[in-house]
């Protein structure tokens, strides 16, 4: 377990659990419910929390790491600007300091990479 | 931008008024506009800039009325502005209930089924613009009444205090006003908008079946009695030898009373078919315009005719608004009426007469078959027209970019020669579009200063003639809200009508998409002009910079405050009459395209949005009925 993404991971997860608010709205009406736009961010939250999982089981050969952190970081930065644009500013905010994280984590210190 | 000197003006103009001109006015909300004279001013105090940040949620209540029209229903469209009056709130709804409510709590006190058939039979969408009121004076059973018309033309007279029909009227307390369409009926008479209560009588107009036929009803003002239903005079708006080649020029909004004057004031419709007037080349003086009748007799005292041969469905949207204007000493009854087309007309309301100089130009012919265009149209320059409506706007960048140039193919490939540009088979960009740069919301006006108020859209549509042999091999979907392929049967042509945009449903023109204004009655001078609302996409907003879309309209009140729903993104808003500038906004469940009441109610200042969404802004609608108040 790769412990520098589990926080990571918490972003995303958070992040995601924005995304379901703002799409379905189950504590009420966020004005982009049921939208694309809103169901976009969903997606991209969801993408990067997955990848992320991902990188934290330390089971993405590490040949393949680099190029992952990337693609997530393009996920978690769409989805930072569509949250943006979705005035969900809170989507927003998680999904730009995730980006950020995935960003920074290949120079984190080594002895937060392991379990 | 308001400028520096404007904004004095208007400022010393507020501080000056005479609050005991205020305090004249009621501060009920009794018909759809609030009063008779259509100014929606209220006499509220309490909400006043400094206020209005503290207004929260009284109530909100839910009609259960509501179709998305995915189901078996036709969809709704609610724009029913609420009536404060009895000390109860009334609402009709789409699927033509009425409901009473509290003011205070929003609780139901009872509600009234007309049992219509749920059914879209002229209009593309069970539509509903609220109810009206009446009351004798005395009292007793139906002393006091509530009027609720529906889609199949009945229209419903009911107890205000208890919702028991009142028998007396008309057939057991329902009036068939489809008895009175007799000539040219492909289509019955749909009652979506409340009569107008002036003493004991209910002026009454009539929606149809837009685009669709060449032939058709030919519009007319009913007078009915609000006692007994009786039909006390009829007046017709199209010359009767050309009853036989068209029709309409009907009366489908609210409408506007002086009864010192005795008169009433109808915004007229457009001629049939809408979009080509080869059939109908002689003159129809009384289409298209804003005719004054006597109240009483239903003769017409004047009419100002504000679109010669319409051919752009540039009907009269709204209920012109009552405002004295004061020039040189003297003080001017008069009126003005906003248009689709963004001019608004100042007339004296005695006469008829213009108050500003209004010019006929030359505009644009049309190549259609058979069309004679009329080689002017009248330009009213001063006040300034709303929304820029005689500048095209530009190719956006952004729907460019995003479109790989289709936007800008698009303005080459398609036909635009100024307002007024007439339909071509070729393909007219069409601007202000047939939502109108205002639309049934119309404007509001602070009688103590002769201020007015008033929001527009910024639409350009794409509009096509088709001809009748091409136009019977097409398999699409007939007629939308507003938008699609409609027959204009009996005609060389059948229509296809869209928003100008790109494969991603981007609008292609160039933002502001609407606009906030104020302008100074009495000099005609702009006040200030300020984008208003977000438009929003698929959820995504646009920056405050390029506003809203906008269908419904504004209310003034005596504290300086503006309300406005009626943008895209599902907000209502408090606004700085003396600049636009935003003092607070809440999110409802969509688009609230209704002007709101407002009103007192037990020392307590109310508003009350009907939330009701309209497909022509973005598909969402609602059966929220929300009311606020300062917190207590």
């Amino acid at each position: 377990m790769h412990q520098r993404f589990l926080a990571i991971l918490l972003l995303a997860a958070i992040g995601t659990v924005l995304a379901v608010v703002a799409y379905a709205a189950p504590l009420g009406n966020t004005g982009v419910d049921g939208t694309i736009g809103a169901l976009l961010a969903l997606i991209g939250a969801i993408v990067t929390a997955a990848g992320t999982a991902l990188l934290a089981s330390g089971s993405v050969p590490r040949r393949f790491a680099s190029l992952l952190i990337g693609l997530l970081v393009l996920a978690a930065v769409l989805t930072a600007v569509a949250g943006y644009f979705l005035m969900q500013f809170g989507l927003a905010i998680v999904m730009a300091l995730t980006a950020l994280a995935l960003l920074l984590a290949p120079f984190l210190p080594s002895r937060w990479s392991s379990a | 931008m308001i400028s520096r000197t404007s904004f004095a003006a208007l400022f010393a103009s507020c501080l000056l008024a005479a609050p005991g001109a205020a305090q004249a006015q009621q501060s009920e909300w009794t018909s759809f506009h609030g009063d008779v004279g259509s100014t929606k001013f209220s006499n509220v105090q309490t909400l006043t800039p400094e206020t209005v940040g503290d207004l929260e949620r009284a109530w909100e209540y839910r009609t259960g009325d509501v179709a998305d029209g995915s189901g078996d229903l036709p969809e709704t469209v609610w724009s029913a502005t609420p009536i404060y009056a009895n000390e109860t709130i009334y609402l009709g709804t789409p699927f033509y209930r009425i409901i009473a409510l509290d003011p205070a709590t929003g609780e139901e006190r009872w509600t009234y089924d007309s049992e219509s058939a749920l059914e879209a039979l002229t209009q593309p969408a069970l539509k509903n613009r609220g109810v009206a009121y009446w009351e004798s004076g005395q009292s007793g059973q139906c002393e006091k009444r509530v009027y609720l018309g529906t889609m199949d033309a009945e229209l419903h007279a009911v107890d205000a205090d208890t919702g028991e029909r009142c028998a007396a009227f008309a057939d057991g307390g329902v009036l068939n006003v489809n008895q009175w369409n007799t000539v040219n009926d492909v289509f019955p008479f749909s009652l979506l908008q409340p009569p107008l209560v002036v003493g004991d009588t209910l002026l009454l107009g009539w929606a149809g079946k837009d685009w669709a036929y060449s032939v058709a009803p030919p519009g007319n003002l009913l007078a009915i009695d609000a006692r007994t239903g009786e039909l006390l005079w009829e007046t017709s708006f199209i010359p009767e030898e050309l009853v036989p080649r068209t029709g309409t020029a009907n009366i489908w909004t609210a409408m506007t009373a002086d009864p010192e004057l005795g008169m009433v004031y109808a915004p007229v419709s457009s001629p049939s078919p809408n979009y080509w007037g080869g059939d109908r080349t002689d003159p129809i003086p009384l289409a298209t315009s804003v005719t004054a009748l006597d109240i009483e007799t239903g003769e017409i005292a004047w009419s100002f005719q504000h679109v010669n041969h319409d051919i752009w469905d540039y009907d009269t949207p709204s209920a012109p608004s009552l405002v004295d204007i004061e020039r040189d000493g003297e003080t001017i009854p008069a009126l003005v009426q906003a248009t689709k087309q963004g001019f608004l007309f100042v007339l004296d309301r005695r006469t008829g007469e213009p108050l500003f100089d209004i010019e006929e130009r030359a505009t644009p012919q049309s190549t259609a078959e058979g069309e004679v265009t009329a080689p002017t149209q009248p330009f009213a320059m001063t006040p300034e027209p709303v929304g820029n409506p005689l500048e095209l706007p530009g190719v956006w960048w952004l729907a460019d970019l995003v479109s790989f140039g289709q936007c800008s193919r698009d303005r080459e490939k398609y036909l635009y020669e100024g307002i007024f540009t007439p339909p071509s088979e070729q393909g007219t960009l069409f601007f202000p579009g047939t939502a109108g740069a205002t639309n049934w919301g119309g404007v509001a006006i602070d009688p103590r200063n002769a201020t007015l108020y008033v929001n527009a859209s910024r639409i350009v549509q794409l509009i096509r003639l088709i001809p009748r042999a091409e136009y019977e091999q097409i398999q699409g979907p007939e007629g939308g809200n507003e938008e699609g392929y409609s027959p204009q049967e009996g005609s060389p042509y059948g229509i296809y009508l869209t928003d100008w945009s790109n494969w991603a449903g981007m609008p292609c023109w160039a933002p502001p998409f609407g606009t906030f204004s104020a302008y100074n009655l009495n000099t005609g001078e702009k006040l200030y002009e300020t984008p208003f609302g977000r438009a929003q996409l698929d959820g995504f907003y646009g920056p405050e910079s390029w506003g809203s879309p906008t269908l419904g309209g504004p209310v003034v009140t005596a504290g300086g405050v503006v309300f406005l729903g009626a943008s895209m993104d599902s907000r209502v808003r408090a606004l700085d009459a003396r600049s636009g500038a935003e003092l607070w906004s809440d999110l409802v469940e969509a688009p609230a395209v209704a002007n709101p009441a407002v009103f007192t109610h037990q020392g307590v200042d109310y508003v009350v949005f009907a939330v009701g969404g309209n497909s022509i802004l973005k598909p969402e609608v609602s059966d929220q009925a929300v009311a606020y108040r300062l917190k207590q």
